[in-house]
């Protein structure tokens, strides 16, 4: 547009070619959809993997403990799960508690399918969970119904806060016993 | 002096920004990357959403408009108009996802609140009013659809302009309703659910209890109702499956002391629903560059 008294002639193919690259560095670094490289979903690598794992064996444990104790919430600052979450489980709790019910749940097994990770903060579990559970009446804790079995697959959705996973929802899943025993145990 | 001082680098940055090299190396790098978008056949909010071409479509167009005022200064009207056509074209794209919207939604007939299953729309795009008028019993005639006081029948799979929406209807089906009783036969909770062959989780306020329905792959709908004679319903509490399996009309299944039935309700379409602004800006800054050629030219004639 001014000839001559702009920049030099050698300078403008280097101008554009530091534009491009400048471009091409931020796209890969923040435009995965129009780069084409999206990060997520992606299988959970280590330490992550653990410690997802870990963290739902620690919510099944205590979601357990709330429901044989008919609602004590001692363990609910340890509780991996967020407000919503906790929200349902004590609200299921005290369905049965107006019934003059306790459910005793115990979980017999708890095998990883997959574990992706869908964002810098958030991941997806999906377990093959096994459940022996039962009511008992509150006042006696006699037994109201016989101990039946569950297996069932669930997908749980979490997410991380500062050093530790929680859950932020759950919901049942298709998914078959794996013939192979895993690798993980809580 | 000081003045003079001043000016002389602010000149230099205005030539500098205003040149053809800057032009070039900004307009570059979003323009390749409009046709590998295309070629991908990724849409237009993939574009105007990356961040780096923000970045560099803001750079060009603080230098379209560093060369408008430039050309303007030293009156070379032709430039001038021509940069700030640019500058005008260059932002359409903007204007379209800052005012445009598109989603997908469900309208359930009586009900004129959609029910978004996404909706993208950028800060000026509000979310439109929409109703579901009446709709066909098991795809028999057109259902009919109302936008923004408009009113339009349409059949499933077709497209059309109602009320400054583009509309497409992508299908339609029965809402059935549900009812949970206590042991009394008190109704306690229940509602309208969107029937489809996927069974979506329901929940309501004073249960704990999920509830599902599902027409089932396959199965055969009642001419006149658009219901199948079964549903295949679950009900869950917590991780516990309390009931699977069929439940026919008029029947109920039995759950932790309460009972769960069905019947027939009212109608649901799914709708596409995409809004795009007048391309104001596209025709100013074609008409500014037809203007800066007309001069051009002239000014080559004389």
């Amino acid at each position: 547009m001014n000839g001559g008294r702009g920049p030099r002639r050698a300078v403008a193919p280097l101008l554009v070619a530091v534009s491009l690259a400048g471009f091409l560095a931020v796209a890969l670094l923040r435009d995965p959809g129009l780069s084409g490289l999206r990060r997520w979903p992606r299988p959970m690598a280590e330490p992550e993997r653990t410690a997802a794992l870990q963290a739902l064996g620690r919510y099944q444990r205590i979601l357990a403990d709330f429901f044989a104790s008919g609602g004590m919430a001692a363990l609910i600052d340890e509780f991996p799960a967020t407000k919503a979450v906790r929200h349902r489980v004590f609200k299921e709790i005290g369905f049965l508690r107006d019934r003059g019910l306790v459910q005793v749940i115990d979980l017999a097994d708890a095998i990883p399918i997959s574990a992706e990770q869908t964002g810098d903060d958030t991941a997806e579990v999906v377990l093959y969970e096994e459940w022996n559970w039962t009511l008992q009446r509150a006042s006696d804790r006699g037994q109201v119904a016989p101990v039946k079995g569950l297996g069932q697959g669930f997908r749980y959705g979490l997410r991380r806060e500062g050093e530790v996973w929680v859950v932020t929802g759950w919901r049942p899943e298709d998914a078959r016993r794996p013939a192979a025993p895993p690798e993980f145990k809580y | 002096m000081g003045a003079a001082a001043t000016a002389g680098p602010a000149r230099r940055l205005l030539r500098l920004a205003a040149s053809p090299a800057a032009l070039a190396a900004l307009a570059l790098p979003p323009a390749s990357a409009a046709a590998w978008a295309a070629a991908r056949g990724l849409g237009l909010q993939d574009w105007t959403d990356s961040t780096a071409v923000r970045a560099w479509c803001a750079g060009l167009a603080l230098s379209l408009a560093a060369a408008a005022a430039r050309a303007g200064l030293e009156a070379r009207w032709p430039r001038a108009l021509a940069a700030a056509g640019a500058l005008a074209l260059l932002g359409q794209p903007f204007a379209w996802r800052a005012f445009g919207l598109s989603g997908e939604c469900d309208l359930v007939e009586g009900s004129a609140v959609p029910e978004w299953k996404w909706l993208e729309r950028g800060w000026g795009g509000t979310p439109p009013a929409l109703d579901l008028v009446e709709a066909p019993v098991a795809g028999a005639g057109a259902a009919r659809l109302r936008a923004g006081g408009e009113e339009a029948a349409m059949d499933v799979g077709a497209t059309r302009r109602v009320g400054g929406l583009r509309l497409t209807l992508l299908g339609v089906g029965a809402a059935p309703t549900f009812a949970v009783l206590d042991a009394t036969g008190e109704v306690i909770e229940g509602g309208l659910f969107k029937l489809s062959t996927e069974a979506g989780l329901i929940e309501v306020p004073s249960l704990p209890h999920r509830f599902s329905f599902a027409a089932g792959a396959g199965a055969r709908l009642d001419p006149v109702t658009g219901l199948p004679s079964a549903l295949e319903v679950r009900i869950q509490r917590g991780k516990l499956s309390l009931f699977s399996g069929r439940l026919e009309e008029g029947r109920e299944a039995e759950f932790d002391g309460l009972k769960l039935g069905w019947s027939e309700g009212a109608r649901w379409a799914a709708v596409r629903v995409t809004r795009r602004p007048a391309p104001i800006l596209a025709l100013a800054g074609l008409f500014l560059l037809a203007d800066a050629a007309a001069l051009a030219w002239l000014g080559r004639k004389r």
